[in-house]
């Protein structure tokens, strides 16, 4: 009874926010809160690629940020370098994000918990070395520059879609973001996301009930290396200038920050939590010195009051208010 | 023929030998008791047939094949499922998904179907919900199968251990030391339980160290101490077996 509610509240507030977000431009009005929002989108897909690992599978792995960064490089140098259209550069980037979310898998999946997130980290910073040093691919801290935004998409008949502009650039991430957290829902709810949260929560158990771990585990580094490959890619031809510091270690901890307190595992929870993460550093402008300081110390505060995160306490909210109005049925009843 | 044959199984961690050639066979339709004090190696042998240990020696066949070596998923596949004596359920997960994930390796869903859902993929999770709640309905757990799986009281968890187990469609079902935390009257519904599930075809070997329930429902009774199998028999032999009387209540002092 309350489930079915509670998915119908769910699915109205999805309607409601995806009118919100398409009408997004006209209510803002404004090119530089607009860009907040492209990048807010690009922040949700990454979130949502890490939700798969971290928060479906229960695996701390911290090479998220260097995906992100193959993709990028990769969707931009296919560009640049060979002329291929952005069109076909986008899912060429995401297989070789995958391909490099297979290899990392592949070397650290048999370590666990704290020794599996070291040896991710550790990829996450190899690969960040590579950006630096490898200059005559990324040309280094100097940055790729002079990335052409998406090829026009020709409609016959219609005339063309252009991505030059921001607005245009805003529709085509935002069909992304949809697009990744239909393919995210879908995966959750599952017989591979069951499969991917018996693991997180008893891996012994999971695979003796029939669950092939390992294949599991590598399943979810994948999926997540997708996301993060597409991410990078929208990214690289929006932004049209890309540099290592991007790819950071700093940037999985953004990421991380976002997934956990929206709450591990809940999609509604890591889309809200991505979009006030993107704005708020922006609108609390002055602080900006100490955003990893500020971060860290939110980090901490999330996990001693909101282990659930977000999700956690709209769920707990829910719950209180279910069990207030039973009360007072109860109490009319009797009466 | 045998379904399950364990030839000759030795398992040493380090220098400490838990499981020393022990051997004995399980037959269609069989509930097999395995008994000893703590520490005699029951539960490592329950993590040798299913596949959580491998065997430093000997050898394992299920119906004549050999399976040694196999992941626990594959042998779960293949008909091995178990239940633990330390409980191990899916805690934050609603009760009826902890059995929907015992049907993993009978249904066929992959990442492509479960992201575009044609109309057999709806189907097959109806029928993997029906048959959970059905499972449920089975353990006696059927009230709670929407409430998260940690809520449950001890004994009710060993009972959704148990369900999540048949989930699987087991030719074999291992249950280790299923009465422990039960009740007088809930082991009793337990052996009934563990009764209608033979009825059904399936094999049972069972730890178990409440006397009654494994000497009223075991056809044939194994026996271990420090590793090795000191008995095989009919449970009221066991009762009368020099060896067994010593191994549980010691020897006199001569």
């Amino acid at each position: 009874m309350t489930t079915k509610v509670q998915s119908a509240a769910l699915a109205v507030l999805s309607v409601v926010t995806l009118c919100v977000a398409i009408a997004l431009p006209w209510i803002l009005n404004s090119n530089y809160y607009l860009q907040l929002f492209v990048l807010a989108g690009i922040n949700i897909i990454l979130a949502l690629g890490l939700n798969i690992v971290l928060g479906f599978a229960g695996l701390l792995a911290l090479a998220h940020a260097g995906l992100f960064g193959i993709g990028a490089y990769a969707s931009a140098l296919l560009v640049m370098r060979t002329g291929i259209s952005f069109w076909i550069a986008l899912p060429a980037s995401a297989a070789i994000a995958a391909l490099f979310g297979a290899l990392i898998g592949i070397c650290s999946l048999r370590l666990r918990g704290h020794y599996l997130s070291i040896a991710t980290a550790g990829f996450g910073i190899i690969i960040y070395q590579v950006f630096l040093n490898w200059i005559s691919l990324t040309n280094g801290a100097a940055a790729l520059g002079d990335i052409p935004p998406p090829n026009p998409i020709v409609l016959p008949g219609l005339g063309s879609i252009t991505f030059e502009t921001r607005i245009s650039m805003y529709f085509l991430i935002l069909a992304a973001t949809v697009l990744s957290a239909v393919v995210c829902a879908r995966i959750r709810h599952s017989r591979i996301g069951d499969a991917l949260l018996s693991i997180r929560e008893d891996e012994v158990a999971a695979e003796v009930m029939g669950v092939p771990v390992f294949r599991y585990k590598l399943l979810a580094f994948v999926l997540s290396a997708v996301f993060a490959g597409v991410a990078g890619s929208l990214y690289a031809h929006y932004t049209r200038i890309i540099a290592p510091e991007m790819f950071h270690l700093f940037e999985t901890v953004t990421s991380l920050l976002m997934v956990v307190s929206g709450g591990l595992g809940s999609i509604p929870g890591v889309i809200v939590t991505s979009i006030f993460f993107t704005l708020a550093p922006e609108v609390m402008r002055e602080l900006q010195d100490y955003r990893m300081l500020s971060y860290g110390a939110l980090l901490v505060i999330i996990m001693i009051f909101l282990p659930e995160g977000l999700a956690g306490a709209v769920r707990q909210a829910w719950r209180r208010v279910a069990y207030l109005f039973e009360r007072s049925k109860v109490r009319h009843g009797t009466a | 023929m045998a379904l399950l044959e364990v030839a000759g199984v030795t398992k040493r961690f380090g220098g400490l030998t838990a499981v020393s050639g022990v051997s004995f066979s399980v037959n269609e339709g069989e509930i097999l008791g395995m008994i000893g004090p703590n520490g005699a190696g029951k539960s490592t042998l329950f993590n040798l047939i299913s596949g959580v240990y491998p065997a430093s020696e000997g050898e394992l066949r299920l119906d004549g094949r050999r399976i040694n070596g196999l992941r626990p998923s594959a042998l779960c596949a293949l008909g091995i499922a178990r239940t633990f004596q330390k409980i191990r359920i899916f805690k934050q997960l609603p009760v009826w998904k902890n059995v929907a994930i015992g049907r993993h390796c009978r249904t066929r869903a992959g990442l492509v179907a479960s992201v575009l859902r044609p109309s057999w993929v709806g189907r097959e999770e109806r029928e993997v919900r029906e048959k959970a709640l059905g499972l449920l309905d089975f353990v006696g757990l059927s009230r709670s199968a929407e409430d998260q799986a940690r809520n449950l009281s001890h004994g009710e968890q060993r009972l959704l251990e148990i369900a999540r187990a048949l989930a699987t469609d087991p030719r074999i079902l291992l249950l280790d030391e299923p009465a422990a935390g039960l009740s007088t009257m809930d082991s009793s519904a337990l052996m009934a339980m563990v009764g209608r599930i033979r009825k059904q075809g399936t094999s049972v070997i069972i730890i178990e160290h409440d006397m009654e329930v494994v000497m009223g429902l075991s056809d044939r009774l194994i026996v271990l101490n420090y590793g090795q199998k000191i008995f095989e028999g009919t449970p009221g032999a066991a009762q009368r077996d020099a060896q067994v009387i010593a191994a549980y209540l010691g020897t006199e002092v001569a």
